[in-house]
């Protein structure tokens, strides 16, 4: 399993990494966006205007062959809050944020789940193993290569968030060594499944 | 009717208030860069932009704006009152 940029994807690679981070914001979507179809456009609205944190040169396939078993993506706490600048910028002008009035009141109300990383943090805003390629290592495969990748930068502390309802991953952060700081629940909203993120931390 | 600049700015520095505390600052001059101040983070311009288009009911269509307006007191004025009948 090799990790690829996501820049360098050929376009099939990157419907299948766009598949998986789909996958891994899941949770957030579900909360926040209309339907799965408006979620979907928001990350390609996102990748065109340069404003996703899983875009080049955050966002890496893991690579198989030809195929795509997984994906993740990665920033500084300074870059994170550069790119959620750009992010709200584009959401302005996305179509559906003019369509529908409480889409905005729903990001406000799912931004109070998420951590505010400082510029020493490493924060791993998506991870996605294909369902088909579970059981076989490759999240803890991708948790090492974050960890040296961190590392390498200077970073002191590796942070995420995780669904509280995803249970294998807490479990496989737990035994890569990550402390809980405790679990935040997003005001709940009109028919919108309930959000609620454990926010995670290893300290390198 | 016509929105004036002024009053955008008025409105802006009422919402903007705590912020201008916390960051020490006490006037909202027209270069003043709102992000690098520190009064906005994504979430409070993402916050500043609904409740300008709630008060002055005006629909920010963004089709053709430069996104970055929205980042100094002047540009942001400017988006509101351009886009008033």
């Amino acid at each position: 399993m090799s990790a690829v940029d996501v820049g360098q994807l050929a376009p099939a690679q990157l419907a299948a990494y766009l598949d998986l981070e789909h996958e891994a914001s899941a949770p957030y979507s579900a909360y926040v966006f209309a339907s799965p179809d408006v979620a979907k456009a928001w990350s390609r609205h996102q990748l065109t205007s340069g404003a996703a944190e899983f875009g080049p040169p955050h966002g890496r396939a893991y690579v198989e062959g030809e195929s795509v078993v997984a994906m993740a993506a990665w920033l500084n706490g300074a870059e994170l809050k550069r790119l959620r600048m750009k992010a709200t910028l584009a959401l302005l002008k996305f179509p559906a944020f003019g369509e529908d009035r409480t889409l905005g009141d729903r990001i406000r109300a799912a931004s109070s789940t998420l951590l505010s990383p400082g510029p020493e943090d490493m924060y791993l805003s998506r991870v996605a193993v294909d369902p088909n390629q579970r059981g076989q290592g490759r999240g803890r495969a991708i948790l090492d290569d974050l960890a040296s990748s961190a590392r390498s930068r200077g970073c002191q502390r590796l942070l995420l968030e995780v669904a509280e309802d995803r249970a294998p991953a807490v479990r496989l952060y737990e035994r890569f060594g990550f402390a809980s700081l405790g679990v935040v629940r997003a005001p709940a909203q009109p028919n919108k499944p309930p959000l609620a993120y454990r926010q995670m931390v290893l300290v390198l | 009717v016509k929105i004036s600049a002024a009053a955008v700015k008025a409105f802006m520095k009422r919402q903007l208030a705590t912020e201008m505390t916390e960051n020490g600052v006490t006037e909202l001059r027209d270069d003043l860069n709102l992000v690098d101040s520190g009064l906005l983070d994504s979430i409070g311009l993402l916050q500043l932009v609904m409740s300008v288009q709630e008060e002055f009911k005006v629909e920010i269509e963004l089709g053709e704006v430069d996104p970055e307006l929205f980042t100094t007191v002047a540009g942001f004025a400017s988006i509101v009152t351009d886009r008033s009948v």
